[in-house]
């Protein structure tokens, strides 16, 4: 089973971009220490025969590959927090 | 009145749909300390109102829903309207955009009002969770309206509305109409279009209806069904005629019974009451038949690790750049950005989930959790499979307990999640499911039974529900914070 520490969290919030403020690491150990637990319990079911299940399944039916009417730009543009020239504006992303 | 005798009564002239619109509005101003309401609508709802007036005016012939003032969940888009889904992450959205639940409701001549309170992004069972702060049930304002289609629940209780939508992703519109004493419906996964709506858990979610009695619900749900090819889930399919459904008689209907939902942690008031229900099918000419759904007791851990797997995927389009809010951190850098304005914009839970998520589905993990757990969904899947080879629909309580006090659970995410243990099955398992009230508690306290048919099996639920209805004899009582007035 997987060990819930503080260096995990901080590994998962990087992960999931989440700038966690140092005093939110503390419980969210707690509650996924208790949640992680509890959901290991799967490890106890019968899978074996699941594979020709899982075959069985109908699969999503694919969309046709074709060119659609669209948002107008403006109106796409228009929720945005920043834009510049017709696009989102977004921080620099060098280091 | 109910939902049909609201729409017939537009239809006929003798309501307006301005008239009910305002009336709608008035009584959420009234009840505001129900917090059931984020944004009410209303400019859009008086010139959607006017419409069907002069519609009916110039004598064209209105449709199902005329004039019906119904309350949305805010998690589904409304153009021009504020959307937030409950989340600070989205304050201030403003959809370029209508869901298609919203058009098929106009299409139908119904007045979309009233944004209804929400817990954050849909992820919560109390309705604890909103940004904009709790709503309490109507029937005792100390106690959770369940969640997370909260808002929608308490306004269909608090009769703001005969009608609403909620979303339903492992028990969001069942687990709430059975703690306010409405109906709710989740569909067939795919029966309904999710274009415009939030998304959460992408396998799971569905839009559903939530009516003051089981033919409203019927109503509003043929309405919103059938298939649109912007969501590529959605099933192409003929849409029954759910209102003839719950006309029907019940004799020879096999009705389900497994012994997994009625064990330990079944509140005994709810356990009675639910066994009443089942004697009255008896009467009413249904077979009881015991059967067995062995994953059931896996069905939470499943779903937390699916859902929340992918939640943490969906929810990473809430980064600061194209919609909501933005902050930074630090250097400002495009990561500082993201991460502020995710830690700023997400709630707790949210935050509990996309890292839950996140785990699940990180390398070294990922076999053992997440795909282990779409193994036992599939065994769960088998489960009900087996059932409904000698059962037509399977019958349980919607939730272990009736309402639970705000705040009792707060603390306890696990307590929480375990909550939903009754309605997650057929979520995972896509299939359809309702909850209608039958007898409340001693205290009062309403309880909801849980209908699961097989997929597409939407009319034996309306039959049996409106059964039900009939035998419990709920569909007139109001809740003590209910507005009771007349919608004339």
């Amino acid at each position: 089973m997987a060990t819930i520490d503080d260096a995990e969290i901080g590994r998962l919030a990087r992960l999931a971009n989440i700038a966690l403020a140092d005093e939110e690491v503390a419980p969210l150990r707690a509650d996924l220490e208790r949640i992680v637990g509890y959901v290991t319990s799967l490890s106890e079911v019968d899978t074996t025969e699941v594979a020709s299940l899982a075959a069985a399944r109908v699969a999503t039916p694919l969309a046709e590959d074709a060119p659609r009417p669209s948002l107008p730009r403006e109106a796409a543009l228009a929720a945005a927090p920043a834009t510049t020239e017709g696009g989102f504006a977004v921080p620099h992303c060098g280091e | 009145m109910h939902l049909v005798d609201l729409a017939e009564r537009v239809r006929d002239g003798s309501l307006s749909a301005v008239g009910l619109a305002e009336r709608a509005l008035a009584r959420a101003a009234a009840r505001a300390d129900l917090g059931a309401v984020l944004e009410p609508g209303r400019e859009r709802a008086l010139e959607a109102a006017r419409r069907v007036d002069d519609k009916r005016a110039r004598g064209e012939r209105l449709g199902r829903l005329a004039g019906v003032p119904i309350a949305i969940k805010d998690a589904l888009c409304t153009r021009g309207v504020t959307t937030t889904a409950g989340s600070k992450i989205l304050e201030g959205w403003v959809p370029p955009y209508d869901a298609h639940v919203v058009e098929r409701l106009e299409a139908e001549d119904a007045v979309v009002c009233l944004k209804t309170n929400m817990d954050e992004l849909a992820m919560g069972s109390s309705n604890e969770n909103s940004a904009y702060g709790l709503v309490k049930n109507p029937w005792d304002t100390a106690r959770a309206p369940g969640g997370s289609s909260g808002g929608s629940a308490a306004a269909v209780a608090a009769r703001l509305v005969v009608g609403a939508l909620g979303s339903d992703t492992g028990g969001s519109v069942r687990q709430p109409a059975a703690f306010t004493g409405v109906v709710g419906v989740k569909p067939t996964y795919g029966r309904v279009s999710r274009f415009g709506l939030i998304a959460f858990a992408s396998s799971l979610d569905q839009v559903g209806p939530m009516a003051t009695d089981v033919r409203g619900a019927a109503r509003l749900l043929a309405a919103i069904a059938g298939h649109d090819p912007r969501d590529s889930t959605s099933l192409d399919a003929p849409v029954d005629d759910y209102e003839a459904a719950c006309e029907r008689p019940m004799q020879n209907t096999r009705v389900g019974v497994p012994a997994e939902y009625f064990g330990d942690g079944l509140d005994a008031d709810v356990r009675a009451s639910v066994e009443r229900a089942l004697a009255r099918l008896v009467e009413a000419g249904a077979t009881l038949v015991p059967i067995e759904l062995p994953h059931t007791r896996h069905a939470v851990a499943t779903y937390y690790v699916v859902a929340t797997a992918e939640a943490s995927s969906n929810l990473s389009r809430f980064d600061g750049v194209r919609y909501g809010q933005r902050r930074t951190r630090g250097r400002g850098t495009l990561a500082d950005m993201y991460g502020a304005t995710r830690d700023v914009g997400f709630g707790r839970e949210v935050k509990r989930r996309i890292l839950l998520g996140t785990f699940v589905l990180s390398a070294g993990y990922y076999d053992a959790y997440y795909g282990k757990a779409q193994a036992v969904r599939a065994l769960v899947r088998r489960d009900f499979e087996r059932a409904f080879e000698r059962v037509d629909v399977i019958a349980s309580p919607t939730a272990p307990t009736a309402a639970f006090a705000l705040g009792e659970k707060t603390h306890d995410p696990l307590a929480m999640y375990l909550g939903d243990v009754y309605t997650l099955p057929a979520s995972l398992a896509g299939l359809p499911a309702l909850s209608v009230p039958v007898e409340p508690t001693p205290s009062g306290l309403p309880v909801g039974l849980q209908l699961v048919g097989p997929r597409l099996g939407e009319p034996a639920l309306f039959t049996v529900a409106a059964a039900c209805e009939r035998a419990a004899g709920q569909r007139d009582r109001l809740a003590p914070h209910a507005e009771a007035g007349p919608w004339t």
